[in-house]
């Protein structure tokens, strides 16, 4: 009897082991969604149109004060688009992120989970925020999704995009800036 | 003592053999395109021929935990260690660089000096069953190799996965945010 459990348990191991084995293969065989996924730009429809830009913005976001176009992007821990833009950016580099006017903010539950939201992707050296329980995006400018991008021009926000990868955004950016000069 | 020294080696055994078993049912084109490379001529090898394989050391695994298999599946064991053994040498002198797949496609390793090294702990562990036989009684070790099998497979379960693990925890623990 002691021989049967003993061979009972064995035969269970291997057969966990076994089906570890053929998840694993599955997995490997699915497509990257994130990386196959076509990236979008959808113009929002419900925000602040219009309202100055802050006189001075909050923490890091500084180095953008002065700046005739500016970009904030609002992420959130919870979302997985915000997780992949995140590694993009994290990618694209903080050096460049800031030549092109753009910074992050954060909207989080707590300060603490934006700021290892923030570690997790390494984005220190990018400009950023933290935007404990989202107060100031929605009552600043009306953001309620994320991932987010708010184009600043002139002073004001101009436009809205809800976006899910970061290279349609720059080519936004980068056609807004060859309009105006 | 002698009885649980030698469980501890036929577990290890096993769990080596059991995974294995399990990687190369799983993908036998890992193996396959690894023995083609050493074998000029043999390009063909068939999946069916690797699965085979994995059959007998799913059943060499196996055997340590029945007692009258024991000693019979040891000589199974030996004949796998000499195999691995010999591919390892053809492997080393023909440079192979092709991932034999042995115990997972995450691993790299060619056949060659790791494939050397595990087939002489199999070939050790049958000479040492052999040598250790008539002072173990039969049921009780088999019964402790299976029991301790069964724990080193879910170890090494548990940590070839652990960045899988750490994930599902901290997801299971983060305190439910509100999204914006």
């Amino acid at each position: 009897m002691t021989v049967l459990l003993g061979v009972g348990l064995l035969l269970v191991a291997m057969a966990v082991v076994l089906l570890f084995a053929m998840m694993g293969e599955l997995t490997s065989r699915l497509p990257d969604q994130g990386r196959d996924r076509p990236g979008t730009l959808q113009p929002l429809t419900e925000f602040n149109l219009g309202v100055p830009v802050p006189d001075r913005w909050p923490g890091a976001l500084s180095v953008l004060d002065d700046r005739q176009q500016q970009t904030l992007i609002v992420l959130s821990p919870v979302c997985s688009s915000c997780a992949r833009v995140a590694a993009e950016c994290a990618r694209y580099g903080a050096d460049k992120l800031e030549a092109l006017g753009l910074g992050i903010v954060v909207s989080c539950a707590s300060v603490e989970s934006g700021e290892n939201f923030i570690r997790e992707y390494s984005l220190g050296g990018v400009p950023h925020a933290i935007d404990e329980g989202g107060a100031w995006v929605m009552t600043a400018f009306g953001v309620k999704v994320s991932p987010t991008a708010l184009l600043f021009e002139n002073g004001t926000l101009s436009s809205a995009y809800a976006f899910n990868k970061l290279d349609p955004l720059r080519e936004r950016i980068m056609e807004r800036g060859k309009v105006r000069s | 003592m002698t009885s649980w020294f030698l469980a501890c080696i036929n577990a290890a055994v096993a769990a080596l053999l059991a995974r294995a078993a399990a990687e190369k049912f799983v993908r036998p084109d890992v193996a396959a395109s690894a023995i083609a490379e050493i074998w000029p001529g043999r390009s063909h090898i068939r999946q069916a021929a690797i699965r085979g394989v994995a059959g007998i050391e799913a059943v060499a695994a196996i055997s340590v935990a029945i007692p009258l298999l024991r000693l019979p599946g040891q000589g199974l064991i030996c004949a796998l260690g000499a195999a691995f053994v010999s591919m390892g040498i053809v492997g080393l002198a023909r440079g192979s660089t092709e991932p034999c797949g042995c115990f997972g496609t995450s691993g790299k390793h060619p056949l060659g000096a790791v494939s050397i090294v595990l087939g002489l702990v199999l070939m050790a562990d049958t000479a040492l069953n052999f040598a250790m036989a008539p002072q173990a009684s039969a049921t009780g070790l088999s019964v402790r190799s299976a029991g301790l099998a069964a724990i080193a497979l879910m170890a090494w379960l548990h940590v070839a996965h652990r960045a899988a693990a750490r994930a599902a925890i901290r997801n299971l623990l983060r305190r439910a945010e509100a999204p914006v």
